[in-house]
């Protein structure tokens, strides 16, 4: 009897810091438990992803990058981007900003995709500003379907 | 500059009237496929500012590139700072 209390003592516990951590990070996340750290990294930049039978697809919301700058890997089931996102033009004088809201400069971000990816397939294409990244999905993570057989 | 990610030419206006600057688009994202996870949306953006200075209309330059807009909005000639001689008596 003893032991069955305590199980639900570590359980109940996993759940306080769970929800701690969502009252912290407040962007739900199916992600979550897999990725600690990417939420901490506080996500720039903001990422959809969608799917259909045969790919996923990931688009991040990305204006102004230098597309040299710009860089992805994929290892096992982690997207990576990183990249540098463009300041102001260089030749302007600091005392000649009014006002100044754009952020710059470099970024990293690492995603944990929900299906099992083919990596040698990925293409990404950067247009208007939205980076448009097509991953098919490996022959294993496609759905099967199985015969019944009835005797 | 302004930030507008999934603008295209088509989906964007900018104008000035008096001394305010308008800027209006529609923006559309381009993923397909169905939702499994969404960290954004994109509404579309409208922004007025008023422009303290005369701007010589005729020779706004506007460049959307990667998403982001680059406006020049080029002072009239009555508007540009002028030097002020500052004489020093002895």
């Amino acid at each position: 009897m003893a032991q069955m209390e305590s199980a639900q003592d570590t359980d109940a516990l996993h759940r306080e810091i769970d929800r701690a951590f969502e009252d912290f990070f407040p962007s739900a996340s199916p992600f979550s438990t897999a990725f600690l750290p990417g939420r901490l990294a506080r996500g720039y930049p903001l990422v959809n992803v969608h799917e259909d039978k045969d790919n996923l697809y990931v688009e991040a919301l990305a204006p102004g990058l230098d597309p040299q700058s710009l860089n992805l890997t994929v290892v096992h089931n982690n997207l990576t981007i990183s990249g540098e996102k463009q300041g102001p033009p260089e030749d302007i004088a600091p005392e000649a900003f009014h006002r100044e809201e754009r952020a710059s400069g470099k970024f990293v971000r690492t995603i944990t995709l929900p299906v099992e990816i083919d990596d040698a397939k990925v293409s990404a294409e950067y247009k208007n500003g939205l980076l448009l990244i097509a991953l098919p999905k490996s022959e294993r993570a496609k759905p099967k379907q199985i015969k019944v057989q009835v005797s | 500059m302004a930030d507008l990610p999934g603008v295209t030419k088509d989906n964007l206006e900018v104008k000035v009237d008096d001394s305010l600057l308008t800027i209006q688009a529609k923006a559309a994202d381009m993923v397909p496929g169905e939702p499994i996870y969404r960290e954004y949306e994109l509404p579309g953006f409208f922004r007025q500012f008023e422009v303290v200075d005369d701007i010589d209309v005729e020779k706004i330059k506007a460049e959307l590139k990667n998403g982001v807009l680059m406006l020049n909005l080029p002072l009239s000639e009555k508007a540009k700072p002028k030097r002020i001689e500052v004489k020093v008596g002895d």
